[in-house]
């Protein structure tokens, strides 16, 4: 049986990658009787949906800022539109 | 696309998005950012002709700017981070577990992301909490799961040396940001 501080390895690499399948056989079974790991799982899934799905993504250059680096750039370069 | 000839005003149309990100998400500070992201394409600019393709651009320009961010939190902050420290979490792992491996500690019920997605509150101690990491922990977990980096671009900018030494790293850095979240957050209440 898998220990929990192995779990939290698994557990992250698979947000990774697919993991080969006695992997995720061992790690099924542990979740199965482990209810703090089906948590942790549960909150590795909440931080990914977090960041990659919510404000980490909304957070684009804003056009002002866009404009201002573009306008202060242009004497220092060459090719610069 | 006109990246081969080291256009500027391509970068900043292309990755601009990318980079004010990456930079917010480690300064918390729209002026600052901005000029990072003004930098960075400036010594991108003036460094070109070294680059040579053996990263996209995108990866190329990240890891200039990360090195902007470090210098800038060298010489502005007060603390005294490693910059490679992934270690530090042993104290956080012999805090969880216990000789055998089994948790020692009980973990919250945090619910569904949904609830706490709009709450301004959550995302300044989210920030609070990625801001707390070591420096390379949280240029990581911010390239990997923001920008979504390949681990092989993530190794590349982060100096990594193997992709196993990044998937431990990865799960040190969400063991301990999902630590300082349960303290600071959802075990306020």
């Amino acid at each position: 049986m898998l220990s929990c501080k192995k779990m939290t390895d698994l557990l992250s690499d698979s947000l990774e990658t697919r993991l080969p399948w006695p992997k995720r056989w061992a790690m099924k079974l542990h979740l199965m009787v482990c209810v703090t790991c089906r948590r942790y799982r549960r909150h590795l899934l909440f931080m990914q949906k977090m960041l990659a799905g919510g404000r980490g993504k909304a957070m684009p250059l804003p056009e002002a800022a866009r404009l201002r680096i573009k306008e202060k750039l242009a004497g220092k370069t060459k090719g610069w539109d | 696309m006109t990246q081969l000839t080291g256009d500027p005003a391509a970068w900043l149309a292309d990755y601009g998005d990318a980079l004010y990100r990456y930079a917010m998400l480690r300064v918390r500070s729209e002026p600052l950012a901005e000029d990072m992201v003004q930098e960075t394409l400036l010594a991108a600019w003036q460094s070109f002709a070294q680059f040579n393709g053996q990263s996209s651009v995108k990866t190329w320009l990240i890891g200039i700017m990360k090195h902007k961010i470090i210098d800038h939190f060298r010489k502005y902050s007060h603390e005294t981070e490693s910059l490679d420290d992934f270690e530090d979490t042993d104290e956080l792992l012999a805090h969880s577990f216990d000789a055998d491996g089994h948790w020692k500690i009980k973990l919250i019920d945090w619910g569904t992301p949904d609830k706490s997605i709009n709450d301004e509150q959550f995302w300044q101690v989210f920030y609070r909490c990625l801001a707390r990491l070591p420096q390379n922990m949280a240029d990581l977990f911010i390239l990997r799961t923001v920008e979504g980096l390949s681990s092989e671009e993530c190794c590349k900018v982060l100096a990594i040396e193997t992709t196993n030494q990044l998937c431990v790293a990865l799960s040190r850095t969400r063991l301990k940001l999902r630590q300082c979240l349960e303290i600071q957050w959802f075990d306020q209440g």
